[in-house]
């Protein structure tokens, strides 16, 4: 590994899928990066191509074209690939699907660290699951059980702590919070977050939730069709946005005050909700 | 429960009435019932939305769908009175009839909702052609709800199938095959949750207009707060099967009284929120499903407040400000709440303590 800029860079990819004779472009050019240190979310409807996106950075998918660069360089050799496998972790939507029932939460925190190799003596491992434990606000006590005994908070914690414990450099996070109660939706934030000021690292955050991603990113980027139409810090996206559908995306986020929801509504201005405009993908 | 009885005085002005409803569900895990609703009052007067605020295990799903009496495994207890009349213990012809005309139901999922294999059309106007209504003219009202509610080229698209239709087409469908026999009540269970922002909008928007236009009640289920303060006029908050506060809309945003809806009020972070650099002020802990619900108040283990009489003593809904009940030992006089809600919330928890 050359560099020593930690980013990950996923670079003009384009992505389309075939079906029958027909073909579906998914992405086309989209460029994202992430440093160490900074959140940046990717925010986009259903069907923008995020999860494709997502797919492709972490190896699921080959883009038709494009590059993934992980510290300035493609995963091209073996030992690329061991080094971005490493330090690029992921965290799932679903806590339920992305834990094995059978595995105690030792087992899952500290298999990271094994199969990197990263602890060379019984003992440093245990001690490194436990610190990543701890990490997320759970403890020692917790190793021995299964995660069938946690709530739904508690496992996304659980699979937070997975990916802290090979100490990564970048985070990424696939609607984290999206399957989750309100109520346990901010511990899992604030973990997020704690990880990203204090542990330095780089969070790819992937979402639809234009609130949550306000509240923790850095920069933002909006995803549409497959392509990015607008990207920024995020305080002047969400500030001033620039392109039609980002106002339109933020003018339809409902606001826990009535007050603000009353001038919401109005600003919003359609007063007979059967013209409101909708998306081309509205009448397929 | 005598059933027949139509009372006329006093009650002529509320629509639904729910008393000490409980409902338990056989847990063969268990062998033993679990109390999944623990007594909820609650009422809707005519053309009043309603919305019913929890997260899972709360009990509002069930609630709702216990009105509808949906699922017949389930034994219910208390009175659910519509329009004057028992419903539980009805018949279920008498069941049908009200299903039929008085009270409807919209679900989450606007794909299952919907019988995949039959036209937009016939299913819009089926609930008319139960009703005895003849096929031209039920089909002619079906195209015309469909119009009403932003279906473009609705006559075209009579014969079109669910499958060519978007989630937010086919939740407008949907809403139109549950309001086209004109009920008076509508229950809409996170109606726009499956759908991207932008649609739920407006979809709410279009529930929110049959409601004004139509006089039509609406009791809305969901876990989002931001949904509740454009829709509601009224707002519940549910926590382990029962009822935490309950509350005109603006009294509830403006001075929530039970720690459990201050704590969400707190925690959910806003697209106007202030400084992100902060960490969310967090609620410790997860709700516990009904079968482990703690004993006396069910939110005390998270509560920051919570005393000793707490952990035995199950509070009553009292009222504790005009037209605001709240079920909480310390709400009422002697705690009054400012308007940023939150502040009772410790930041510094041993749980949320976390990456130090």
């Amino acid at each position: 590994m050359n560099g020593d800029r930690v980013s990950l860079r996923a670079e003009d990819i384009t992505k389309s899928f075939r079906r029958g004779g027909s073909t579906t472009p998914v992405l086309q050019g989209v460029t994202v990066e992430v440093g160490a240190g900074e959140v940046v979310s990717l925010v986009g409807e259903s069907g923008s191509g995020k999860s494709t996106l997502l797919r492709c950075i972490v190896g699921l998918q080959r883009p038709d074209s494009g590059r993934i660069l992980y510290r300035d360089a493609e995963q091209a050799t073996r030992a690329g690939q061991a080094v971005f496998h490493r330090e690029v972790q992921i965290v799932f939507q679903d806590p339920y699907s992305s834990l094995s029932p059978r595995m105690t939460v030792q087992d899952i925190v500290s298999e990271g660290v094994i199969v990197h190799r990263l602890e060379s003596s019984r003992r440093r491992r245990l001690e490194r699951t436990v610190e990543a434990l701890e990490q997320v606000g759970l403890s020692a006590a917790d190793l021995p059980r299964y995660p069938s005994s946690f709530s739904g908070g508690q496992r996304q914690r659980i699979a937070i702590a997975r990916a802290l414990a090979v100490r990564p450099r970048i985070l990424i996070c696939d609607e984290p919070v999206s399957a989750l109660d309100v109520s346990v939706q901010a511990q899992v934030l604030n973990v997020i977050q704690s990880a990203s000021r204090n542990l330095g690292l780089g969070v790819l955050f992937i979402s639809h939730n234009l609130a949550v991603v306000r509240h923790l990113s850095d920069r933002v980027a909006i995803l549409r069709d497959g392509r990015i139409v607008e990207e920024g810090v995020c305080d002047e996206v969400y500030a001033s946005p620039s392109h039609p559908y980002t106002k339109a995306l933020l003018a339809a986020v409902p606001v826990p005050d009535p007050a603000a929801e009353r001038r919401r509504r109005e600003a919003r201005g359609e007063s007979d909700p059967r013209f409101a405009p909708l998306d081309e993908g509205e009448e397929r | 429960m005598s059933g027949h009885e139509i009372s006329n005085m006093g009650e002529a002005a509320a629509l639904l009435e729910v008393r000490g409803l409980t409902v338990d569900a056989r847990s063969r895990a268990q062998g033993r019932d679990i109390r999944i609703v623990d007594g909820v009052d609650l009422t809707i007067r005519a053309g009043e939305r309603l919305a019913v605020v929890g997260e899972s295990g709360s009990g509002k799903s069930i609630t709702a769908r216990a009105i509808m009496q949906l699922d017949p495994a389930l034994r219910l207890g208390g009175s659910i009175r519509l329009q004057g009349q028992e419903l539980i213990g009805a018949s279920a012809r008498r069941l049908r009839a009200i299903r039929s005309s008085v009270v409807s139901m919209v679900f989450q999922d606007p794909m299952t909702a919907l019988n995949p294999l039959m036209k937009i059309g016939d299913q819009v106007a089926e609930p008319l052609r139960l009703a005895g209504v003849g096929r031209r003219e039920a089909r002619r009202r079906a195209q015309e709800m469909l119009d009403r509610l932003g279906v473009p080229r609705a006559a075209e698209r009579m014969d079109a199938y669910p499958h060519e239709f978007s989630g937010g087409m086919r939740q407008r469908v949907v809403l139109a095959t549950a309001v086209i026999s004109g009920p008076r009540l509508l229950i809409a269970d996170e109606p726009t949750t499956a759908l991207d922002v932008r649609i739920q909008d407006q979809v709410l928007d279009l529930v929110m207009m049959l409601s004004q236009q139509e006089g039509m009640a609406v009791l809305l289920i969901t876990h989002d707060l931001g949904v509740v303060a454009g829709f509601a006029d009224r707002v519940t908050v549910m926590y382990g099967g029962r009822i935490a506060e309950q509350a005109p809309r603006d009294a509830l945003f403006a001075s929530p009284r039970h720690p459990y809806t201050r704590g969400l009020l707190a925690s959910v972070p806003r697209l106007d929120g202030g400084s992100h650099d902060q960490l969310l002020p967090v609620i410790p802990g997860s709700p516990a499903p009904p079968a482990r619900r703690p004993a006396g108040c069910a939110f005390h283990p998270r509560c920051p407040l919570a005393m000793d009489r707490c952990r035995t003593e199950e509070p009553r809904l009292r009222v504790v400000a005009p037209g605001v009940e709240a079920a909480c030992h310390l709400a009422g006089p002697t705690i009054t709440t400012d308007a940023s809600g939150g502040e009772v919330l410790a930041r510094s928890r041993p749980e949320e303590d976390v990456i130090a």
